[in-house]
């Protein structure tokens, strides 16, 4: 008999209250799920396509332009819970040795003024030491910006970056292993995941790319 | 074994995939994303008169079989009970399939319904699930002795009368029973696969 997939996810008996929001993208074909993904020009100087590689994924590539900001969001369609959701995302930056990077989770605005956004990551430009780091900006933590670094050094290589939300607090693990965690709820918002890069200078050849993306209710 | 045609729909992302056909049956409908914490996919009528209808369907690509599928969906009405929707299984994308195996809810029934035609006779059977606003989820299965309809996990209604037996679709369907206001129906996930 073959199973279904709702009840390999899903306890039996499971109600439609308790079956909550998720997607699942892993970034193959020959071109972007536009039904799905907007590529947000944020700040100008964005581009994206698939890449010709293996295990390449999707590639965000920014011009020379100053502060270049773009990336990928379901363009404010917000079924994910701020503060009562799990996130993971597969990417990389290749940044080299210029300011920048992305930062991955899930976001209520796709504008500069990043409100109600809770993510992993790894901006050396934001970084306080260097390392990976919780960056969150919300209105339950009076939208200052929030940094909690782990102990690990920002590089170019592929990384899996896992965010728990809950009302207690966020939990971010790196390659499996806890990195940072910060004990504040984020505020129970609506949000899309978040996908987006940017870098302060005017180096060519910066970009992010990514192969895999989840994100689900609690 | 041979792996069978299978489809998961997560209603996530900023528009309704194009692989599903809105069509309307009674002016005007509309299907988009909800922008709202799991609100899947928006299924809503306009608030005028001839009760206003439509289906979301695979547009006649019919992969499944009448004797061996199952359907699983997690939905919840609006506010408004004035309102009819059927999901399930489906031969066309018209308010009455001569072929399907649909729940039907809302002021189509008195309780949560299973509703089956087998080509020329559409029957149905009631469940003691009450009709409500609260999120759900049903699946429905077609066997080759009978259909059954699951809410929440628990088989509520065995069906052996007039089932189906073309080739089916997933179908969606929604109905205005009033002219006050725009209904809606929310859908935040349907699979269906050949068993």
């Amino acid at each position: 008999m073959t199973k279904s997939i709702y009840d390999q996810l899903n306890a039996s008996g499971t109600t439609g209250t308790n079956f909550k929001q998720r997607m699942v993208e892993t970034f193959s074909g020959d071109a972007l799920d536009t039904d799905r993904w907007t590529l947000t020009d944020i700040n100008g100087g964005t581009s994206g396509s698939m890449v010709d590689d293996v295990d390449g994924g999707y590639k965000v590539s920014f011009s020379t332009q100053a502060s270049a900001w773009g990336g990928l969001t379901f363009n404010n369609k917000r079924q994910f819970d701020l503060q009562a959701n799990d996130s993971i995302i597969i990417a990389k930056r290749t940044f080299g040795s210029a300011a920048g990077g992305f930062r991955a989770g899930i976001a209520n605005s796709i504008s500069t003024n990043e409100n109600n956004t809770v993510t992993w990551s790894t901006n050396t430009s934001a970084s306080p030491n260097g390392k990976f780091f919780i960056w969150t900006k919300t209105e339950a933590e009076g939208w200052s910006q929030v940094k909690v670094e782990s102990t690990t050094t920002i590089d170019d290589n592929w990384h899996v970056g896992k965010l728990e939300s809950r009302s207690s607090g966020l939990t971010f693990i790196l390659d499996g292993v806890t990195a940072a965690t910060h004990g504040t709820g984020q505020g129970s918002e609506k949000a899309q995941p978040y996908i987006a890069g940017t870098g302060s200078g005017t180096e060519s050849g910066r970009s992010f790319s990514v192969r895999y993306c989840e994100v689900y209710n609690t | 074994m041979a792996y069978k045609q299978h489809f998961i729909e997560w209603f996530s992302g900023k528009q309704v995939p194009s692989y599903w056909t809105l069509t309307q049956i009674v002016a005007t409908c509309t299907a988009t994303m909800a922008d709202e914490v799991n609100g899947g996919m928006l299924f809503q009528t306009d608030s005028g008169s001839g009760s206003p209808s439509a289906s979301l369907t695979f547009n006649n690509k019919r992969q499944y079989i009448a004797n061996g599928f199952k359907f699983i969906s997690v939905c919840k009405k609006g506010s408004d009970n004035n309102i009819g929707i059927k999901g399930g299984m489906g031969s066309s994308t018209s308010v009455n399939p001569d072929h399907h195996a649909f729940m039907v809810e809302g002021t189509l029934a008195s309780y949560k319904t299973l509703a089956t035609k087998d080509g020329s006779t559409a029957t149905e059977t009631a469940s003691s699930i009450a009709l409500s606003q609260d999120p759900f989820a049903y699946d429905i299965e077609g066997t080759t002795s009978d259909v059954k309809l699951g809410i929440n996990g628990n088989i509520v209604v065995t069906k052996t009368t007039n089932r189906p037996s073309d080739p089916l679709q997933p179908y969606l369907y929604i109905q205005s029973r009033s002219t006050a206001a725009a209904k809606s129906y929310n859908v935040r996930y349907v699979e269906c696969y050949n068993t």
